[in-house]
């Protein structure tokens, strides 16, 4: 049975969840935002998108705030020992930098919509107001930020991925498992 | 010799004299012109917004009507209908593609006074890098010394066209949304010309 924290050598499943919660919601909060901002006016997802994205992407924020948490809160589970100390560096770059964009890409999609004083609507649930506004075309600056940032994120992802793939099927070491529980 | 120079100087005089008293500079500046657009929403109701940031002047004089001109430079970015993301969207490349065509403007090439209080003003307005002939009917609000030591006048011009006479694409908005109605609410402060008049933001086609 998979302990709930971390230890040195394995992930808990509060770690693991929480990897792959952020993982596909972050992959699916892409793919919906590429595909959303070119839907046109008369499709009936060209309100329905928007609500799903900001909803979705208030929560993937949240859940990259407890993750961060998380880890503050736990042990970090050491690289295998097999694995040289640069690509242990890179990956580890790679990481916080992931985690970095995500939290960046939430707050440039926040200050875009609020840009000019509405509130941002979290599933019609709770909506979070407007901090600032008056800045002269900020939905913009923050629109291209926020469009520029998710596509640095994804080569990020995708170097990350590739990475654990090579460490499963090159190396064959257990780099990609423990992340699913082993 | 000596009497053409002194009817050179004087026709250099009276013309500089001239666009003393009739050159007004819009009062963008405080805020007393307003460019507002109305356009139809799926037919069912109608969207206002209006352009923040824009500037020009303009020459009048009662006396001589036929030679007014009006010149005004907009923002097209500027655009603001108080909603932040339909404003990004209206900025962008489906629509008045802000970043490529960053100015719209309009240039007067003659005006026809009707009666006191109404004219019409003809000229040449650049949007989305098209330049057409725009035909704008004036009418005079008011005019006179203000509060603050100033001479103002001010008028309002009614305006509408089709979008897609601009390259804009707007068919995917709906058979109500092509045509657009422009009111342009504006205020001009007399100036000299030794005035210390702000410039007007220059039109860089």
């Amino acid at each position: 049975m998979l302990a709930l924290r971390n230890s040195t050598s394995q992930f808990g499943l509060i770690s693991i969840v929480l990897h792959w919660l952020i993982a596909f919601l972050t992959l699916g909060l892409f793919a919906l935002g590429v595909w959303m901002v070119d839907l046109d006016y008369y499709s009936e997802w060209y309100q329905l998108a928007p609500w799903w994205h900001k909803g979705i992407g208030v929560t993937l924020l949240a859940l990259s705030v407890m993750r961060w948490l998380w880890q503050l809160m736990n042990l970090r589970p050491l690289a295998l020992a097999s694995i040289p100390q640069w690509q242990q560096l890179i990956a580890h770059i790679v990481h916080v930098l992931m985690t970095i964009l995500i939290l960046f890409i939430g707050l440039t999609g926040y200050f875009m919509v609020t840009a000019k004083g509405h509130a941002l609507s979290v599933f019609d649930w709770f909506s979070i107001p407007a901090t600032v506004t008056g800045i002269a075309n900020l939905e913009d600056i923050m629109g291209d930020l926020h469009a520029l940032s998710a596509y640095i994120l994804m080569a990020l992802v995708g170097f990350h991925a590739v990475a654990a793939l090579k460490h499963h099927f090159v190396n064959k070491d257990n780099t990609l498992l423990r992340m699913l529980g082993k | 010799m000596k009497k053409l120079l002194l009817a050179i100087m004087l026709a250099a005089l009276t013309t500089s004299f001239s666009s003393y008293a009739d050159y007004y500079q819009i009062d963008t500046d405080k805020a007393h012109a307003f460019i507002d657009f109305r356009i139809k929403h799926l037919g069912f109701s109608w969207i206002s917004g209006r352009f923040n940031t824009f500037s020009g002047d303009f020459s009048y004089n009662e006396q001589n009507p036929s030679a007014a001109k009006v010149e005004v430079t907009i923002d097209v970015a500027s655009i603001d209908t108080n909603h932040a993301e339909r404003d990004k969207h209206l900025r962008g490349k489906k629509y008045l593609d802000a970043a490529k065509y960053p100015q719209a403007h309009f240039k007067s090439t003659s005006f026809e006074q009707k009666d006191d209080k109404t004219g019409v003003l003809t000229g040449d307005f650049t949007l989305h890098g098209v330049t057409k002939p725009l035909t704008i009917d004036v009418s005079f609000v008011g005019h006179g010394k203000d509060p603050w030591l100033g001479y103002r006048r001010g008028f309002v011009g009614t305006t509408e066209f089709k979008l897609a006479d601009y390259g804009i694409d707007v068919i995917q908005l709906g058979p109500s949304s092509e045509t657009v109605y422009l009111t342009l609410s504006i205020e001009g402060v007399r100036r000299s010309i030794n005035d210390d008049a702000k410039p007007v933001v220059p039109w860089q086609p």
